[in-house]
């Protein structure tokens, strides 16, 4: 039954976040020719490609923000309004139904930021400031300087994170529904008190989470050791970041996987 | 046997009791008619059945199955608005109760629909109001379901549709099944009522035969239920 429900369940969001994606290509694909048509100049280049970039990554970044609220609206509108008179009623239990929104949510969440990614680094491709000698060696001592590896290294980690706060981000926003079904009144408003709630709870623990790296760097550094530490810092600020992610995203499962079983109430 | 047992079924919601300590056995082989005025409790008492209400107190069980999935596969509701996706296809919606109800006849849901007239591949969205209600119902009827729990299936349809309806809803009799019908438009049902539960406030009035509240009476449900909920 789970394998009927993902079906219908892809079936019924995949024209609006496949539409979603494709206009994240043509931007990007439009932004390309753009920076293409611009006379290759040093002086420029820079300045276009800052700029470009930094306009390319709100653009992206608002994409990935409406992906994330699809997600959640068709999680909340699919179960707890009058389609899920019919969802509820399928002979299905309600930890398929849930599994079935975690599994097609969490695909499209993460094809949408690897995309996100993508277009970023096409856009900067695009606009030549990765051709400039200078500019490339920077960049090498940047990542070595920075996350203490190649620019390989950095993807992997950054795949990594995309992973993790991809599993994170989808189950808050469920969590958040499902703790707002436990009000009498005003659920949807709930909902979104509740995520409110548990992204700030989830700001501050991982802010406190980030002590322990520079702990260690801060302890490095009485010792001597500051050059080792310092060169992997932000690799490990990184690490800690994904950890803290997959412990989030596991605490809020075993939630959701709690108040997912209980009988619905739909008023 | 007993078809649907509901042991004290209590729902409250904060301060405001829909529902108080209702009592009822349902044997297989009746059409219920589940009469009451408005706020009575009826479509609480059918959502409680259907498993989309957590009681506050008490259960039910079909066929000796508390709410669940077990009861679920047995149990065809109908809710009294439209609860399907508005993109879908007629079409769409027929497939999607074929791949989750065994007991779905889709042959059934095709003739139902090509006898009012509806085109399976039109998207809901495009229908009118009753024709929406309309499939819901040939949805719910193509079901062989051992307990039917229809909440207001003929408001929204036009008379000439009412009579095809009830034509339906006999034809589709079966002694091992039962039909419980919430509806106010009591005339137009009672010709094929087996049994009457009358609510009130939240609670059981009368749950009584037709023909033996007829007799005893000597006036239709209608006149009845107009003279018992009189405001």
């Amino acid at each position: 039954m789970l394998g009927k429900l993902i079906k219908y369940e892809w079936k019924a969001c995949y024209k609006v976040l496949a539409a979603l994606n494709l206009t994240l290509v043509l931007i990007t694909v439009i932004g390309c020719l753009i920076l293409q048509a611009i006379p290759s100049t040093e002086e420029n280049i820079f300045f276009l490609a800052v700029l470009f970039i930094m306009l390319s990554a709100l653009s992206i970044s608002a994409f990935n923000l409406t992906t994330q609220i699809y997600i959640y609206f068709r999680f909340y509108k699919n179960l707890f309004t009058a389609e899920g008179y019919l969802m509820h009623t399928l002979p299905v239990t309600p930890l398929q139904l849930f599994h079935s929104k975690l599994i097609v949510g969490y695909f499209w969440f993460i094809v949408n930021t690897l995309l996100s990614f993508f277009c970023l680094a096409v856009l900067g491709w695009a606009s030549r400031i990765f051709r400039l000698e200078n500019t490339r060696t920077e960049l090498q001592f940047l990542f070595q300087y920075t996350i203490g590896g190649s620019p390989g290294k950095f993807i992997l980690l950054l795949l990594a994170a995309t992973l993790a706060s991809g599993f994170s981000s989808i189950l808050m926003g469920y969590l958040s529904i499902l703790l707002g079904q436990l009000v009498e009144k005003y659920k949807l408003g709930a909902a979104i008190g509740f995520y409110i709630a548990l992204y700030l709870v989830s700001q501050v623990l991982s802010s406190l989470l980030m002590i322990i790296p520079t702990t260690f760097m801060a302890v490095a550094d009485d010792m001597g050791f500051y050059g080792e530490f310092a060169s992997c810092f932000y690799g490990n600020l990184l690490l800690w970041l994904i950890a803290a992610w997959v412990l989030f995203g596991c605490a809020y499962y075993a939630a959701c996987f709690f108040l997912a079983r209980r009988r619905v109430n739909l008023d | 046997m007993i078809l649907l047992e509901c042991k004290n079924l209590t729902k409250k919601y904060g301060i405001r009791t829909a529902l108080s300590h209702v009592n009822l056995l349902i044997e297989p082989g009746h059409i219920i008619g589940l009469l009451g005025p408005n706020g009575s409790g009826k479509t609480t008492l059918i959502k409680l059945i259907a498993g989309l209400l957590a009681p506050t107190e008490g259960m039910a069980y079909v066929e000796g199955n508390p709410v669940g999935l077990a009861s679920k596969s047995l149990v065809s509701y109908l809710p009294d608005h439209t609860y399907l996706n508005s993109r879908m296809r007629v079409q769409d919606a027929i497939r999607l109760f074929e791949d989750f109800y065994q007991d779905f006849s889709s042959a059934c849901a095709h003739d139902m629909l090509a006898k009012l007239d509806i085109d399976p591949s039109f998207r809901l969205k495009s229908l009118s109001k009753g024709a929406k209600e309309k499939v819901q119902l040939i949805l719910a009827m193509s079901r062989q379901a051992k307990l039917y729990l229809l909440d207001e299936p003929i408001a929204g349809v036009d008379p000439a549709a009412r009579d095809y309806i009830l034509r339906m809803l006999i034809s589709n009799y079966r002694e091992d099944a039962s039909i419980l019908i919430s509806t106010h438009l009591i005339s137009d049902i009672e010709n094929i009522l087996d049994e009457v539960i009358f609510l009130q406030n939240g609670q059981i009035r009368a749950f009584t035969s037709v023909d033996g509240l007829r007799q005893k009476d000597h006036k239709s449900i209608d006149s009845i239920f107009r003279e018992v909920f009189k405001c």
